[in-house]
Formats: structure tokens, sequence, C-alpha cells
């Protein structure tokens, strides 16, 4: 991009450039820190409940960061426009702190609500459960039960446009692991004759489920293959680059294709904190005090 | 009858299963004929089995998962005299050990029960595996439909089989483009599909997309598996549902459907004569059986509503209400035409896929439609029963779901078709759900109140309605 604007003759067009290039940078950097935030967020949660699924949460905080920062459009449930929000499911429920931290960090949920989860006649379970939030779509936990809801929900909604003038999108996150549940391929199946460009899949590739590496518990992969051969736009991103999910999420929705898109973000369990990245038994440990206070270090 | 393994030809095969159809007014006949070359090379050249006994341990193992089309299967062990001719002359009675749908008789041969779809393809890997564990030599081959491919099950279990290596394991798929309802590149896995997605789940050299009906291709394919095996195999074997029948083939009306209803000739009166005398005989021992000890089962069928009368009923209200959608779980013929002539649109044919089929119903509720599913009870009841439970229930969705072929309506298929009234008893258990057991009138009735509480404040419950 430098070399782009030092060719430029006209002083005009320079100073035009270096404020986008500036606040593209600002954006980047606004996004940085958001996952940042979330990040800490997420691991003061554990910390404060001692509940587990710490790495889960931490291996998808960027996704997050991004599908709430930048790519949906979602009203308070105040307002009227409410009604015509996009729609985000998240199915691999138990990373739920990661949603509730991305919901408090963008203002959705309050500070009282988020000190309520796992805690006894709390406000907030381990699991979604629809009933806690207006944000929450799904009650979900069991895993391979998000993509089939997203499919109909997305066909539901085919023609309904938000307050933008888009489609109003269905997004739907879902584990590595659970894409082995057959309900995932019964749904994947059957999604791509349906014109559902405004279904937006994300699968989130760390390769380390409840007990072992996916990739070595079955033959998952090549994940891309399958799913370019069901018949969707498929597109493999690093899930910790918030700027090249984005680019990847935004070509899809300014194309003129008809096909769902699944993009799988290849990231790291645990991302963020040394001592927890790509170890299986972050899937279960407490956050202790001492943890809480190590792993703050490590983020910083 | 009983013939040397070496003199079964294809040809024998095929009219030995049209004449098992026309004697017994059997439907599943066009099923049958698409794979009757996959089964007979198989049978005479490759299978290990020992003739004097079926349950010989070294015997290689054949899973008929498409377990519906098992004419041309019968036909073959019965000719090799593993199933005796009184069982096979007494299919399709009461009392015959011989069912519409495989069903598990070691004695026979037959390894597996299968007809409810997807269930073939997780034991095969199941005894694949353990046999590879035991160091044992015996190879295992399963038949699948290619519609019954749109199960879930099946993709995990591939995902198993190729982890585990099976290189004993041989998968065939019976690919003649066709489901019970419509041409599958309508439901969204054409065979070309199947084929690119399969290719991605075996190594290089383990596939095989062939002519099914082509005798020597199928040959290769076995030999190099039988012989040579590198990994786990699949053959797409290309067929033509119905293939030696002009008037069925490649019809999607006559998946379960005896030609002869329609004027199809077949020679072999003689035969038929013989048989009627047989069956009405049996009949009449099955009849008193039953009145002694079914009653009430009887009674109930006889008042229940049938398929028909329940979508009637909720036509109008379907018609009049943008809003409502129909899933479809591959069936209803005759019974939903007019929903798909008029109202294509919003009727889908979701495919031989329960578990999504709900799942998709409660999304759909959740984004503002009002969906209706129509299923199979076992399959909707058993195998959709945790999407029943918490993607309908626990969200309190007003799905409407139908069952079709309560109380053991559709018994002639076997065991895999009917569960007694146990799917009652299942979903008795969900505490949100309102059970509809009625006939015409009583279920009429309960739309009217149904669809009048929906315009006051309180959001409709799930509501299940059984059907025969």
């Amino acid at each position: 991009m430098f070399g782009h604007i030092t060719m430029q003759k006209n002083p005009q067009h320079f100073v035009l450039q270096i404020s986008i290039l500036m606040l593209v940078c600002l954006r980047r950097c606004r996004m940085y820190n958001a996952a940042l935030d979330i990040r800490k967020e997420i691991l003061s949660i554990a910390n404060r409940a001692k509940s587990p699924h710490i790495g889960s949460a931490l291996s998808c905080a960027d996704i997050l960061t991004l599908i709430y920062g930048e790519i949906l459009y979602l009203p308070y449930a105040s307002e009227s426009e409410f009604k015509n929000r996009d729609i985000f499911l998240l199915s691999k429920a138990h990373s739920a702190m990661a949603l509730y931290a991305s919901l408090h960090h963008y203002g959705y949920m309050s500070k009282e609500q988020i000190e309520g989860y796992y805690c006894n006649g709390g406000t907030l379970p381990a699991h979604t459960d629809k009933t806690s939030s207006p944000y929450i779509e799904m009650s979900a936990g069991s895993l391979g039960h998000g993509l089939p809801i997203a499919v109909g929900m997305a066909m539901s909604i085919i023609g309904q446009k938000n307050a933008q003038g888009h489609q109003r999108k269905v997004v739907v996150l879902m584990g590595d692991g659970e894409v082995q549940e057959g309900s995932v391929w019964e749904a994947a199946m059957f999604a791509p004759k349906q014109n559902l460009a405004h279904l937006i899949v994300l699968i989130d590739r760390n390769d380390l489920q409840g007990y072992g590496r996916a990739s070595e518990l079955l033959s998952y992969e090549p994940l891309e293959q399958k799913w370019s051969a069901f018949g969707w736009e498929c597109k493999r991103v690093d899930g910790h680059n918030i700027e090249l999910m984005k680019e990847s999420i935004m070509t899809h929705c300014l194309s003129d294709t008809n096909k769902p898109l699944a993009l799988i973000c290849d990231t790291i369990k645990g991302k963020g904190v040394g001592f927890m990245e790509d170890k299986l038994e972050w899937h279960y440990y407490l956050v202790s005090d001492e943890v809480y206070h190590n792993a703050l270090k490590e983020l910083r | 009858m009983k013939l040397k393994r070496e003199n079964l030809t294809s040809q024998f095969v095929r009219e030995e299963s049209i004449a098992f159809s026309c004697r017994h007014n059997a439907g599943h006949l066009a099923p049958s004929l698409s794979s009757v070359e996959i089964l007979t090379i198989l049978f005479r050249e490759f299978l290990h089995f020992n003739t004097e006994n079926p349950r010989d341990l070294s015997r290689d193992r054949l899973v008929f998962s498409k377990g519906h089309g098992c004419y041309a299967y019968y036909v073959i062990l019965n000719a090799l005299g593993f199933i005796p001719d009184d069982v096979f002359y007494s299919f399709g009675t009461e009392s015959s050990v011989l069912k519409g749908c495989v069903s598990y008789t070691p004695e026979f041969m037959l390894e597996a029960s299968t007809g409810s779809l997807g269930h073939g393809l997780p034991i095969a890997v199941g005894m694949a595996q353990s046999f590879k564990m035991q160091g044992k030599s015996n190879k295992v081959v399963c038949i699948i439909g290619d519609g019954e491919m749109q199960e879930g099950s099946n993709f995990e279990a591939l995902a198993s089989a190729y982890r585990f290596k099976l290189d004993n394991l041989l998968i065939i798929i019976d690919a003649n483009d066709l489901s019970a309802m419509d041409r599958l590149e309508h439901i969204g896995l054409p065979n070309d599909t199947l084929s690119r997605i399969l290719r991605a789940y075996v190594d290089e050299g383990c596939f095989y997309d062939i002519n099914g009906h082509n005798e020597n291709a199928l040959r290769k394919a076995y030999k190099h598996f039988f012989e040579d095996s590198k990994g786990l195999s699949i053959i797409i074997a290309r067929t033509i549902k119905g293939k030696g029948v002009a008037m069925i083939e490649s019809n999607a009306k006559y998946h379960y459907r005896c030609p002869l209803q329609d004027g199809f000739v077949w020679q072999d009166k003689a035969k038929v004569k013989l048989i009627e005398c047989q069956t009405s005989h049996t009949a009449t021992a099955t009849h008193i059986h039953l009145n002694t000890h079914k009653n009430i089962t009887m009674s109930k069928i006889q008042s229940l509503a049938t398929k028909k009368q329940v979508m009637d009923a909720l036509y109008p209200y379907f018609a009049s209400d943008e809003k409502m959608v129909l899933l479809v779980g591959d069936m209803g013929f005759a019974v939903l035409d007019s929903y798909f002539i008029q109202f294509s649109h919003r009727v889908f044919n979701v495919g031989i896929a329960e578990q999504a089929m709900v799942g998709m119903a409660a999304g759909m509720y959740l984004g503002g439609l009002k969906p209706i599913i129509y299923a199979q009870i076992p399959f909707l009841s058993m195998r959709a029963y945790e999407q029943i439970r918490y993607d309908v229930c626990e969200h309190s969705l007003g799905v409407i779901m139908v069952g079709v072929g309560a109380d053991n309506y559709f018994k002639a298929l076997g065991r895999s078709h009917c569960m007694d009234s146990d799917d009652i008893r299942l979903m008795e258990i969900l505490p949100q759900l309102q059970i509809v057991s009625l006939d015409e009138n009583g279920v009429k009735m309960t739309l009217t109140q149904y669809f009048d509480s929906k315009n006051l404040s309180s959001p409709p419950p799930p509501l299940y309605i059984r059907s025969i």
C-alpha cells in the first residue's frame, strides 16, 4: 500500500490515501483491542465462575469479535428495527463464555447479567438458553443442532431486508468436533439448493475436541473438499486474522452467488494464553486465581 | 429350488425377482431390480460362504442396508438353499419369518435387520473393525441405496471407517438416482455430487464409479477389493431403478407398487394360484390370532385418522396461511400431491434426513414460519427424538408433526416400520408436546381449536398427530 501511495503525484490524492490508510489502521487496531478485551473478559468470567471450556472460548474470541463488531446488523432489543436483525447462532454452545463476553463488550449485555454466569440462581447458564436474553437466538449445547436450525431460519427470512437494505443474514459458528454429527451433513446436503447466499457457516477448526484431536479421531479432513463437494462455497482462512476473515465474508456477501458460505477458520484452542494454547486439558481445567493472573500477564 | 453358485445368472435372478413380486403382490420390485447384477456377481464369484452351514464363522458378511429392495437378495439366498422354499413362498403372510424388509435371521444368512435407512453402514463398519481387531480375514460388504445416503448416520460411520483403515470393508452404493418420491437431484444429492463427496472419503485407487448393470465392470472392482484391497473401498454402481421391466424403469411411482396393479402381464399364473391358496389359508389363521390377542390394537387402527384425512384436514389452514411450510421425509405419494402441486414454493421434500428435518423445522419456526413435518412414526419419534425434545419442545415451538403408520399399520414392512404404540409413550415424556391420537372428526376438531387459540396471546404448543 505504501508503494502505491508514493507513486501518486497529486498531493490531494496523497492526503486522501494517507487518511484512508490511517482509518484502516485505526479500525484494525480497534478490532485488535476489542479481541483483547473480550479475551480478558472471558478469563475473568471463567475465573469468577470456576467454569470449564476456557480453551474453546478463547479459540473463537477473534471470530466473535469480528461477527459482532463488523458483520452483524444488530440493533438493541428495545429498538423497533430489532425484528429485522441479522441472526447469529452459537452451535458450539460450550463456548458460551465467549459469546457473553462479546455481547457485553459491544453493549448488549450488562455487567450484572455477566456476573450471573454459571452460578445458582444466576442469569446465564454454561450452555446457551434462549430465554436468558433476546440476543441469544437458540438454546444449544447438544452438538449438531445449530446448522439445521440455521438452514431453517435462513429459509424463513429469504427476501427480508434489514434497515440498511441488505438481505438479513444468518451466521452460525460450529466447532470442528461437531462436524462429525450426521445431522450437520444432512443439513449441508439440503442447503445449497435453496438459494441461501445469506447463510454463513463458520467452523472453528482448532483440531482439539473433548477427548482428542479431531483429525486423529476421524477422517473429517479434507473439510474444504467435503463442503465444496456438497455444493457450498468454501474457503479456509486463519481464524485469528480478523481482517482476512472479514475480507472472505465480505467478498461472499458482495458476490452474486446463490450458494451458502462455509468458512473454515483455522484456530488454536486457548489462543492468547501461551500455556493454554493447543492443550486438550484446558477444555476442562478451571481458571484459579493464580492461573487468572498468569494468563492476564501473557495476554499483555 | 437349489442351484450351484456358479449357475446363478442375472437373468435368472431378475426373472425370479419379478415373479416373487407378482406372486405376493409385493411392492418394492423396482428397488430390488436395480441391484440384481451387484448381488449376483457378488454371490456367484466373490463372497466366501458355506452352503452347508450358513453360520460358518469364516463367512464373509453382507449387510444389505437398503432393506426394502430385498427381493433379488431373497431369490439368491433361496436359490442357494439358505432360505427354505416354504418360508420363501409364504412371504407376505402374517406368520412368515421372511419380512418385507430384511430382518436379522442368521440361519438364512440375513446378517442384520435393516429397512430403517442409514442403519446398515454403521453396523457394517462395526463388523469390519471387529474382524480386523481379532485378526480375522472375513470381508464385509455393505450395499446402500443412494437415497439412503442422505442419512447423516452414514457420514458419521464413513469418517470412522476411514480412520480405522478398514481394508476389509466394501461399500456399494446402488445409485439408481431415485428415492421413494423423487429424483435425487431435486432433493439435493444427485449421483454426481454423491460421487464427488464419497471420493473425498477414500484413498486413491479404492474408488470406483461404474455401471452397476455391467458385469465385467463389477467383476473388476470386486476382484480388486477381494484380492488386493488397499483400504476402505467404495463402489458407486450407477443403476436403473426397475431395470428389466420397461413400465417401471426409472419411474418414481413404482418405488412401492407392484406393476401387476397397473396391467403388467406376468406369465406364470399357475404359481399365483398355488400361492393364493396358501395365503388365504394362513390369513384365516392370523385373523383368529388377532381376534383373541390384539383386539384393542385392531379397533384402534380402524378408528385412527388416516394420513390422507389428517393432511386434508390441515389443507385449508395451509392454503390460507402463506407462513405455513411443509417438510416431508421423502414420502407421501397420493396423499400430498395437492400440496406439492399447489404450493411447490413452500413444500419441501427434505429427503431421508429426519434429524435435520426436525432441526430445520425448529429454525423455520424461530424465523417466523409455521412448519409442519410429515414422516413415518418410528423414524420421526426415535431417530429425531433428541431434536424433537431439544429443538422443538424445549423451545416450545408450535411445530406440527404428523406421524404416519401408527399402531403397526405398516406391519407388512417389518419391525423397522412399526413400533406398536410406543411412540405415544416416548412423546408423553415431553411435557410441552400435545399428542393427538384420534379419528378423523377428532383431528378436525382439535385443529379448529388449535388454530383458534393461535389468535390468542399464548404461543401454540408443539403438536404430534398420529395417523395410519
